[in-house]
């Protein structure tokens, strides 16, 4: 039985959302269904385990290995399919209109490659600029994220900024290609208490600016509260609430 | 596709090929002198340097030696030598490894200097060296390669000695006033043998083409008792004439030495999920 | 930066101290007296004496290590009791040989095989990774005097296209030179490709499961640039630390290739003086090898910060 689709403002409509273990394992998300309204704010709220990282990477198929999405689950961003697309296809939403922050900073920026290059990734991929427009566009977003010398920050490495500051960095980087949708996967978990509400505000305030919708998945019900009026609560793998 | 095909089940291939072979070497060892047809030291002159035929089946060597008997008997050689070299370097190794880690303080510090200058020399080296100070014998290629490829062991033991002595159930037992040594029997060495287990099973391959290696330079098993290393050694000078002496042996050695290094594999994967 | 390469080279020189101790008591335990052996069995019992003080073996032992110590550390390493050669321009005439060889071997070997582990961990289980496995799995089973005797086999005796045995130096005629080495530098290539093409593959896939992998791809990366740009760049600073344990066993691999191909290298130096029971010389070689060995460890080390932004700082 199909629950109908949303209304014409809906941008991302998920149905029957199940990922199984292989094509005919055990499932770890089960016939999951919400709707994300253009520049809305959504809250996939659930316990560590409850599939919720797992249903919103399948939104950019980017399940790890043996994960599979069951053939009826159906992910519809702005009236286009997005399971089974072709990997092409998929490349030019991935990062352009559907952007992605990670749970750990520490680790989800390449230690080996500067800042600089890790930003001007996404602008080179989707955006037809020039070097200096690239670097001119990556300096004003650092400093719009008031990072302190932005000029050096672009030549630095990871590791040399504190947990809080690779997010910040992170979330300007993706950003920077002002995405239709940015899914948040528990961005302020590995942080300090003070430093996660600094990065949520950051998040929500360049959000705004841009139009952009957000896809936050969280396990701090209280903390999600606070910014977010549509939750949707996972309890293994099935929505609750 | 043929990921699925051969990936998986190639987990299943080098455990079988591997236990194949390492059991065949094994079977070849201990009953070699009864499939031999011939006494290995037996001479044939007039056979000398033929290649295969019904008189030899693997033909003869430069004394009209059957090169078959003189192949089962090397395996057994082989066997032997690398089965006494694996035993003496995880003794030895086990016992330096656990005092260290154990212990630590001056003995450990102590331990790993001796250790860590054994190994600034490249593994055939030192052996090489040793080899040179006992004499060329079996037993002396026991204890060199042995003493070689001791200080591997060393760091292996007492790195699982070191993260397993923090353990919880060890510090309970400690609390409740066991001894060190009942300690040290009853938790930390029972938790030493997965990665002991896999580092023999490499180790027997090393110790394998070490000894075959020394045994060619001319400073391993001493003729006329054949070992596959130094059935190439002496068949070296008649390549042109004869090259089934070279073929066959080093053969048996790349046999063996695929089957063990699959076995190796399997016993990794079968032990330690994450490689 | 400075300090990590300062720290780095004081904690070489313990473990070469222990190495000269490790020589020379090994050394020590050579049967037979090398006053005895140095002057040959018709020796008279005075003249045995005479030279037991001239080697200044009636000292303490421990005056002795120092003693010889010394002598290392100026140059001299003594002289060879077989041809009276002094010890060390030998070594070094011989290394040179040994190490043009092994130097052509390193580079090849890391040139095929570095590429060929990270192609195969790109796409783990496919048709090219399984043939990368199995191969580098058959080639890490060759014995490589073997494989030496059977390319000598193919391509010397049978195919007649290069020279079998023997040496000649580049600076002499470079043309047969590349001639000779050929033979030698494939088998070594061939022997230590399997290790390095598992190490470059397990350290890929090791990067590639990593969440910035990941991030990368939501970036919408395609696979190519994912793996060119972040996932090989990182996978590097550990295999060339493999590269570095590679050369060591080279250096044992030389010993027995040089046997093979009649090459008058350093390896062939050592098992010559072990046979002769050449003790200045065994000791010498035995010194200068493990010698070079730290050596190359310790500028693996010093150049991984340069690939490894991390380890730097």
């Amino acid at each position: 039985m199909l629950v109908p689709a949303g209304d014409n403002n809906t941008m991302l409509s998920v149905r029957n959302l199940s990922i199984s273990v292989g094509p005919s394992g055990k499932r770890i998300v089960d016939e999951l269904n919400f709707d994300l309204a253009s520049g809305d704010m959504l809250a996939l709220v659930g316990e560590s385990g409850s599939g919720k990282t797992m249903a919103a990477r399948s939104i950019l198929s980017l399940l790890p290995a043996p994960l599979v999405t069951t053939p009826d689950s159906c992910i519809r961003f702005e009236g286009r399919e997005l399971t089974g697309l072709a990997a092409k296809a998929l490349r030019q939403i991935r990062g352009a209109q559907i952007g992605m922050v990670f749970q750990e900073p520490m680790v989800s920026l390449n230690p080996a490659v500067t800042i600089g290059e890790q930003m001007a990734e996404g602008l080179r991929l989707h955006r037809a600029m020039s070097r200096a427009e690239i670097k001119d566009r990556s300096l004003a977003m650092l400093d719009r994220i008031k990072i302190k010398d932005p000029g050096k920050c672009l030549a630095a490495y990871p590791h040399e900024f504190s947990g809080g500051m690779r997010q910040r960095i992170m979330l300007a980087s993706v950003m920077l290609l002002k995405p239709r949708l940015l899914i948040a996967d528990e961005p302020t978990t590995a942080l300090d208490t003070l430093v996660q509400r600094d990065v949520l505000d950051l998040m929500v305030e360049l959000t705004r600016e841009n139009g952009t919708a957000v896809l936050l998945i969280s396990h701090d019900l209280g903390m999600v509260s606070q910014y977010v009026n549509n939750v949707t609560v996972m309890c293994e793998g099935k929505a609750v609430e | 596709m043929i990921g699925r095909a051969l990936g998986r089940p190639g987990l299943k291939f080098n455990a079988i090929f591997g236990i194949a072979v390492t059991g065949a070497l094994i079977l070849l060892a201990v009953f070699g002198p009864w499939i031999a047809p011939y006494d290995p030291l037996k001479l044939d002159l007039p056979s000398r340097l033929s290649g295969p035929s019904p008189l030899h089946l693997l033909g003869a060597d430069e004394f009209g030696r059957d090169v078959l008997s003189r192949l089962a008997s090397g395996a057994r050689t082989s066997a032997w030598i690398a089965f006494a070299t694996v035993i003496f370097a995880l003794i030895t190794g086990t016992v330096f490894g656990v005092l260290a880690g154990f212990l630590r303080g001056w003995v450990d510090r102590a331990i790993m200097m001796v250790n860590d200058a054994f190994l600034a020399f490249p593994g055939l080296l030192l052996a090489l060296g040793l080899m040179a100070v006992i004499g060329a014998s079996r037993e002396g290629i026991i204890v060199a390669l042995g003493l070689a490829y001791m200080p591997i062991v060393v760091r292996v033991v007492r790195a699982s000695v070191m993260s397993i002595r923090e353990r919880e159930y060890v510090e309970a037992s400690r609390v409740m006033g066991n001894s060190e040594i009942i300690i040290m029997a009853r938790h930390v060495l029972p938790n030493c043998v997965a990665p002991i287990i896999v580092l023999a099973t490499t180790m027997f391959g090393w110790i394998i083409l070490s000894e075959s290696a020394l045994s060619f330079l001319g400073l391993g098993v001493p003729p006329p008792a054949p070992s596959w290393g130094n059935m190439l050694s002496t068949a070296r000078p008649y390549i042109g004439q004869a090259p089934h002496l070279i073929i066959l042996p080093g053969l048996c050695i790349s046999i063996t030495l695929l089957g063990i290094n699959m076995l190796g594999d399997a016993v990794r994967d079968w032990l330690d999920p994450k490689m | 930066m400075v300090r990590f390469v300062l720290t780095r080279l004081a904690s070489a020189i313990p473990t070469l101290i222990l190495v000269s101790v490790a020589v020379f008591v090994m050394m020590r335990f050579v049967p037979g007296d090398p006053a005895t052996l140095m002057l040959g069995d018709l020796a008279q019992p005075g003249q045995v004496d005479a030279m037991r003080h001239q080697m200044g073996l009636d000292q303490p032992v421990v005056v002795q290590y120092l003693i010889w110590a010394g002598n290392v550390l100026s140059g001299d390493f003594g002289r060879s009791i077989g041809s009276g050669q002094e010890v060390l321009p030998l070594i070094l005439d011989r290394f040179a040989v040994s190490s043009t060889i092994v130097f052509l071997a390193v580079l090849v070997a890391s040139a095929i095989a570095v590429p060929a582990g990270m192609l195969a961990a790109w796409k783990q289980d496919s048709l090219r990774d399984v043939t990368v496995v199995a191969t580098s799995t058959i080639l890490l089973s060759i014995p490589s005097f073997w494989l030496g005797l059977m390319l000598m086999l193919i391509f010397g005796l049978y195919l007649g296209w290069l020279p079998v045995v023997g040496y000649v130096p580049f600076s002499r005629d470079f043309a047969q030179a590349s001639l000779y080495v050929i033979l030698p530098v494939v088998t070594l290539v061939l022997v230590e490709s399997g290790p390095i093409a598992r190490m470059a593959r397990a350290s890929t896939i090791e990067v590639a499961r990593l969440e910035y992998i990941t991030h990368a791809r939501a970036k919408g990366l395609s696979k190519s640039a994912v793996m060119w740009r972040h996932a090989f760049k990182n996978a590097f600073a550990p295999t060339l630390t493999l590269i570095g344990l590679v050369l060591g066993s080279l250096l044992s691999s030389i010993v027995v290739i040089e046997t093979v191909f009649t090459i008058p290298g350093l390896g062939r130096l050592l098992v010559d003086a072990i046979y002769a029971r050449d003790y200045p010389v065994i000791q010498g070689s035995m010194l200068f090898v493990a010698f070079i060995y730290v050596v190359v460890n310790l500028l693996v080390d010093l150049v991984y910060p340069l690939l490894d932004p991390r380890v730097a700082a």
